[in-house]
């Protein structure tokens, strides 16, 4: 969607302006002073030869937008193209304007950046030009791109014609990753077993069968009656009693609640990020659940637990929609998500105090993650 | 074929593309994977194609309790001849329909493979052989994960085209109110095909000319996806001959004795983009594998030749 409109550049823009104009040409040619009658025709010929080119610079003309990347994480380069191409004899100089947030910062550029990009350029006949900015984004969020503003203006500068390109383009950054020695949290701690150096029923745990022995098993496998019943060695096979399954949990009422601490909450996204991309890698199932509103989103951030391919985009894009609004109790969510969900799931509750909250009986185990302060090692 | 299709395409309104590709996997002597949401007629495309070509048709609901020996069968002692006999599983047949496979754990996804490549199955140290022809329909929904187990890469690999078949179109939609709404449409279809004529058609699919230009269009488009920045994984060599077979079929099922690159190019959408594993970082940032091959497509120059002459 477009629009076109002219806009005030000089005083020939003003149509009574030309008109008073064309008035005192024929004045000066009915008292017959020729001269200055040529001078006031050719400016007047060139004032509206002027207001014609202007008036036709966005005839025939195509300007195509393009952002390479709409998913990133911070100081991720982003390429965004805008192509111009003239369709017609009449060349036209174009200039353009697109507004950015703060949080966008320009690459490889001279120009200064001041909030947005800005160029301009001369096409002559059935010319195509393609511009290229590499922008870089700073801070987490979800950032629709504004209408890019381009304006046509004829060789002199009188007129100036504006037009706003209207397209539906967004860039989601995600937060940023940590790395993973900062989270600290050991995988051992899933699955509850930190605290025993040589759990005697270690998980695996379920026997499913058995099988014949080979030496690269530990012996503690081999299962003597069936092997003395069978005279040859047999060993047990046995499987996790449980999979492996996670559920990242945030409370946003505590980075709000007594004071708001919107350092804090960062740091908590950032984390919560961080598992999820290791949950992703190590291909265990995991979900997030947020009483946090979302931009672009309706209602608090709910992800059932799965090990779906698209997961790992769908809660960091989660993340980064996430506002510091809180919408509900977090206790209220995970009751709800807990009645759908499969037994044994372990719950990493990241919020800003120590305190427990009441939780459903369906989760394994729970896991507190209070981010005291921003610096803090987790 | 074009029978077995109109056959089917009166009962499956206005998937015409879908009908066609289940015939391409079926005579390129493959396997197809549907993944789309519930209601959208995956499993009464199953039904429609066992009941065209009158074949035999099992009904393998997958869930996560479902073991190997669920599928395969199994040998049980007979105690009169004092002997083991094979009981028969489900897959023991022509046409195979695993619903919601990702339902499965991985242990009994795995136990199709050797099925769905070799159309056998191995019990015990005994080969059995599976009658022919063998084709594996699969579903699987996209939108509930939850006790759900993706298809590993070397299963995903068995399935020749992985499609989706869509919502139909509102004046589609009418017209199965107006047809299937006071009676099950499986009851009303006739079969118009053996399972003979199949293996035929196999056979033809099997001498459908291609030009080496076109076999190399082929190879190139295969090998591109081995080398694009967003892959981790690229198409196997299998994924090459699974898209040769494709475009075979394809080209008899049109009517023509000869292959064209457009073949290759509708295809290949449909064979390789469930066969790309993509860089994690990638995965993450939304590409998707369909855009990848998209992006192929329009990088590998397509022969011009005199295809077809």
């Amino acid at each position: 969607m477009s629009k076109m409109e002219p806009i005030f550049t000089s005083i020939y823009t003003i149509l009574l302006f030309r008109a008073g104009l064309i008035t005192l040409f024929l004045y000066l040619l009915q008292q017959s002073l020729f001269l200055p009658a040529f001078f006031l025709f050719f400016l007047i010929l060139i004032i509206e030869t002027a207001a014609l080119w202007s008036k036709l610079g966005f005839k025939k003309m195509k300007v195509e937008t393009k952002v390479n990347l709409s998913r990133l994480f911070p100081d991720d380069k982003i390429n965004f193209s805008l192509i111009c191409q003239n369709e017609k004899r009449l060349p036209v100089y174009l200039s353009w304007q697109l507004p950015l947030d703060q949080e966008f910062r320009l690459l490889d550029r001279d120009e200064t950046f001041s909030g947005g990009i800005r160029g301009k350029v001369y096409l002559g006949p059935y010319q195509s030009k393609e511009y290229n900015y590499c922008l870089t984004a700073q801070k987490r969020g979800y950032y629709q791109i504004p209408a890019l503003k381009l304006y046509s203006r004829d060789i002199w500068g009188l007129f100036n014609r504006e037009k706003t390109i209207e397209h539906n383009q967004h860039i989601i950054v995600y937060p940023r990753l940590l790395p993973l020695e900062e989270v600290s949290m050991k995988a051992a701690d899933f699955s509850g077993l930190q605290q025993d150096k040589r759990p005697f029923l270690f998980d695996p745990i379920m026997f499913a069968g058995l099988r014949d022995y080979t030496p690269d098993m530990p012996t503690r496998l081999i299962h003597w009656k069936a092997s003395a019943y069978q005279d040859r060695l047999l060993a047990k096979i046995i499987e996790p009693s449980a999979s492996l399954q996670v559920l990242i949990a945030i409370d946003a009422q505590s980075f709000i609640y007594p004071d708001s601490d919107e350092v804090l909450f960062e740091k908590a996204l950032s984390v919560a990020a961080t598992l999820a991309v290791w949950a992703d890698s190590h291909k265990i199932p995991f979900g997030l659940a947020a009483n946090l509103s979302q931009k672009g989103q309706p209602g608090p951030i709910s992800l059932p637990v799965n090990r779906n391919l698209d997961q790992g985009r769908l809660v960091l894009e989660a993340l980064a929609r996430a506002e510091l609004a809180p919408l509900g109790k977090l206790e209220d969510i995970l009751q709800d998500k807990a009645l759908s969900m499969l037994w044994g799931v372990t719950l990493i509750i990241i919020k800003k105090d120590p305190n427990p909250i009441a939780l459903a009986s369906r989760f394994g185990q729970v896991i507190l993650y209070p981010l005291l302060e921003a610096g803090d090692d987790l | 074929m074009k029978r077995v299709q109109e056959n089917m395409a009166d009962v499956i309104l206005g998937k015409q593309e879908a009908l066609e590709l289940l015939l391409v996997a079926l005579i390129a002597e493959g396997h197809i994977l549907i993944e789309d949401v519930p209601g959208v007629g995956k499993t009464l495309l199953a039904k429609t194609l066992a009941a065209s070509i009158n074949a035999n048709f099992n009904r393998l609901q997958c869930t996560p309790d479902l073991t190997p020996t669920d599928v395969t069968g199994f040998y049980v002692l007979d105690r009169k001849n004092n002997d083991f006999i094979f009981k028969a599983g489900p897959v023991v047949t022509n046409i195979l329909l695993a619903d919601e496979i990702n339902r499965a754990v991985p242990r009994t996804q795995s136990s199709l493979l050797e099925a769905m490549e070799e159309r056998q199955v191995t019990l015990d140290g005994e080969t059995v052989k599976l009658p022919q022809p063998f084709f594996v329909i699969a579903t699987q929904n996209p939108i509930e994960h939850d006790g759900t187990f993706p298809l590993p890469e070397a299963q995903l690999d068995r399935f020749l085209l992985k499609i989706s078949m869509g919502y139909p179109s509102a004046a589609e939609e009418e017209s199965i109110l107006q047809k299937h709404g006071k009676e099950n449409p499986i009851l009303s279809i006739k079969a118009v095909a053996t399972e003979q004529d199949v293996l035929n058609w196999q056979e033809s699919a099997r001498n459908v000319f291609i030009e080496p230009s076109v076999q190399s269009y082929i190879v190139e488009l295969v090998r591109a996806t081995r080398t694009h920045a967003a892959v981790a994984f690229g198409a196997s060599p299998r994924a090459s001959l699974g898209l040769l077979r494709a475009v075979r079929a394809l080209a008899l099922l049109k009517g023509r004795e000869y292959v064209l690159p457009d073949d290759v190019q509708y295809l290949a959408p449909y064979v390789l983009s469930h066969r790309l594993s993509l860089k994690k970082e990638e995965r993450l940032r939304g590409v998707q594998a369909s855009q990848v091959v998209t992006e192929i497509l329009a990088k590998v120059p397509v022969p011009i030749g005199n295809a077809g002459e």
